[in-house]
């Protein structure tokens, strides 16, 4: 029983911290106000900065991606169980991860498009192409961990919670967050450019998805059944691995995607 | 009588022995597999055909981003074309074996699962080509793409085995065939076999390469000819490209 209470308070914490440090990110204008640092930090607290106030100007866009996760949520529990059973942890994890890369692709599909071509010229002129991709590398990290551990909320609050190591199960959220975001940026900014973006999308992401699913949900089952994080190193390493794989092509190739 | 270059006359040798030494040729005769052990000559050598053009194609890729001379990217399209059609074939010649030996075509197995995303990956980066309109449009995000899959693709075929037992023979440890059951007569005729697929692969890829060339050279002409009115004599010595 202790460690059932013990285990739900960590999550608990670790939803609302997640959130708290979230949020605080969302208004960077706030936490980093005026700094006028180095040029290229400047230029990267910009854009984010940019990003966030278009995010809270246009909070029907938010809310629509959190709309999503709640519904999605709501229709997986009324499809499966309903109130009648409870469910295995295994295929609770099947639908938090489903429940995540569907709305991703929610996350992601607007994070190029929202913006003028005209806007791009301008980008093109005043700043480095590394920086751009990297401010929205890092705004799809945050809009992802926020859609994420909303879907734990709902999740645990339909189907009742079965992480039993919820500190794992947070940094594995972390870590699939960095995957899924680089990824689908690089993807995203190719069906901007194509303008079929709705349709384009999920085709070029979902095959480049799958490492990262694959190594994720074997790594949130040991969070799920307390195996320890003896068990999860390997795994960890793996992912680290191949996120840095994508972000450092990522970088090298948006470069010439954005010369037109 | 045409003039061969000698790689392709030593795919059509090799081709020529493989077939008579694959369909008549001694093999070893094993459990469950049986006289199935042919195939290993015309369906495992697909696999590495595939991954030599795949490889070749974004080697191009990279070419055309460095360079931007659209003959790279006609290139490179050329053969991820040829490398599907290898994927296909090694896929539908290995669920036919597995359907015989593993009992069942679909059996989740590592390779058979990279394969088949590897598909998926490659038809994706088709229907990008066929969205975009623009010439040097279409060639540098499908550079980009190419790339940037390749790159995704290549980690993934050493990390799925990690998580399923192969059925296939040198991992998971399946006794059917092992590595070592292959004797000496059958690797005389493999190795030649891989040579001489990923030879045939690279012949094919040269010919829808050069096509394109020849048609992207006459559309240009057409173009030069209604926008200036004079006539261009390159059509004549289209025929020397690439040749």
């Amino acid at each position: 029983m202790i460690l059932v209470e013990s285990s739900e308070s960590d999550f608990l914490l670790l939803v609302s911290f997640g959130f708290c440090s979230e949020f605080c990110l969302i208004f960077p204008n706030l936490a980093f106000s005026k700094t006028n640092r180095s040029p290229v930090f400047h230029q990267l607290f910009a854009l984010l900065a940019k990003d966030f106030r278009l995010e809270f100007r246009q909070r029907v866009l938010t809310a629509t991606v959190l709309l999503f996760v709640a519904s999605a949520c709501f229709t997986l529990y009324q499809v499966t169980v309903a109130g009648k059973a409870r469910v295995n942890p295994l295929v609770w994890n099947a639908i938090f991860w489903l429940v995540v890369l569907f709305s991703s692709f929610q996350v992601v599909s607007r994070g190029f498009s929202r913006e003028l071509e005209q806007q791009y010229w301008y980008y093109y002129f005043r700043i480095r192409a590394d920086l751009l991709i990297f401010s929205k590398l890092i705004y799809h990290i945050l809009m992802l961990n926020i859609t994420s551990l909303m879907a734990w909320l709902f999740l645990s609050v339909l189907f009742g919670n079965p992480v039993q190591d919820s500190w794992m199960f947070f940094v594995v959220i972390q870590l699939a967050c960095v995957g899924m975001a680089s990824a689908l940026t690089l993807v995203s900014a190719i069906s901007a450019k194509t303008g079929k973006n709705a349709a384009l999308l999920p085709v070029l992401g979902f095959p480049l998805l799958i490492p990262t699913l694959l190594l994720v949900t074997r790594l949130s089952v040991t969070a799920l059944d307390d195996l320890g994080w003896d068990m999860a190193w390997k795994n960890i390493w793996t992912l680290c691995g191949m996120d840095s794989i994508m972000i450092a092509l990522s970088f090298i190739l948006f470069p010439y995607l954005w010369r037109s | 009588m045409p003039k061969l270059s000698w790689w392709k006359i030593l795919s059509l040798v090799l081709l020529a022995y493989i077939c008579w030494q694959g369909f008549l040729g001694p093999v070893p005769r094993l459990h469950i597999v049986n006289e199935s052990i042919r195939n290993t000559y015309f369906h495992v050598p697909m696999w590495f055909g595939m991954v030599f053009l795949l490889t070749a194609s974004v080697w191009n890729s990279i070419q055309y981003l460095r360079k931007g001379d659209l003959e790279y990217d006609v290139k490179s399209h050329g053969y991820i074309q040829v490398g599907i059609i290898y994927g296909i074939l090694g896929l539908l010649t290995g669920m036919v074996w597995a359907n015989y030996t593993w009992g069942a075509p679909w059996s989740n197995d590592p390779k058979q699962t990279a394969s088949a995303i590897g598909l998926m990956i490659y038809f994706g980066c088709l229907v990008l080509r066929g969205s975009i309109s623009a010439v040097r449009d279409k060639a540098r995000i499908s550079s980009v793409y190419s790339i940037f899959a390749y790159a995704i693709f290549i980690p993934l075929i050493f990390i799925l085995p990690r998580f399923t037992d192969s059925l296939h023979p040198g991992n998971g440890g399946n006794p059917a065939f092992g590595k070592y059951d292959m004797d000496n007569n059958m690797r005389m005729v493999f190795y030649p076999a891989v040579i001489a697929w990923i030879l045939v692969g690279a012949w094919i890829a040269e010919l829808v390469i050069r096509t394109q060339l020849l048609e992207n050279r006459i559309s240009e002409n057409e173009y030069n000819q209604t926008s200036s009115g004079e006539s261009n004599a390159s059509v004549l010595d289209a025929g020397n490209v690439a040749g």
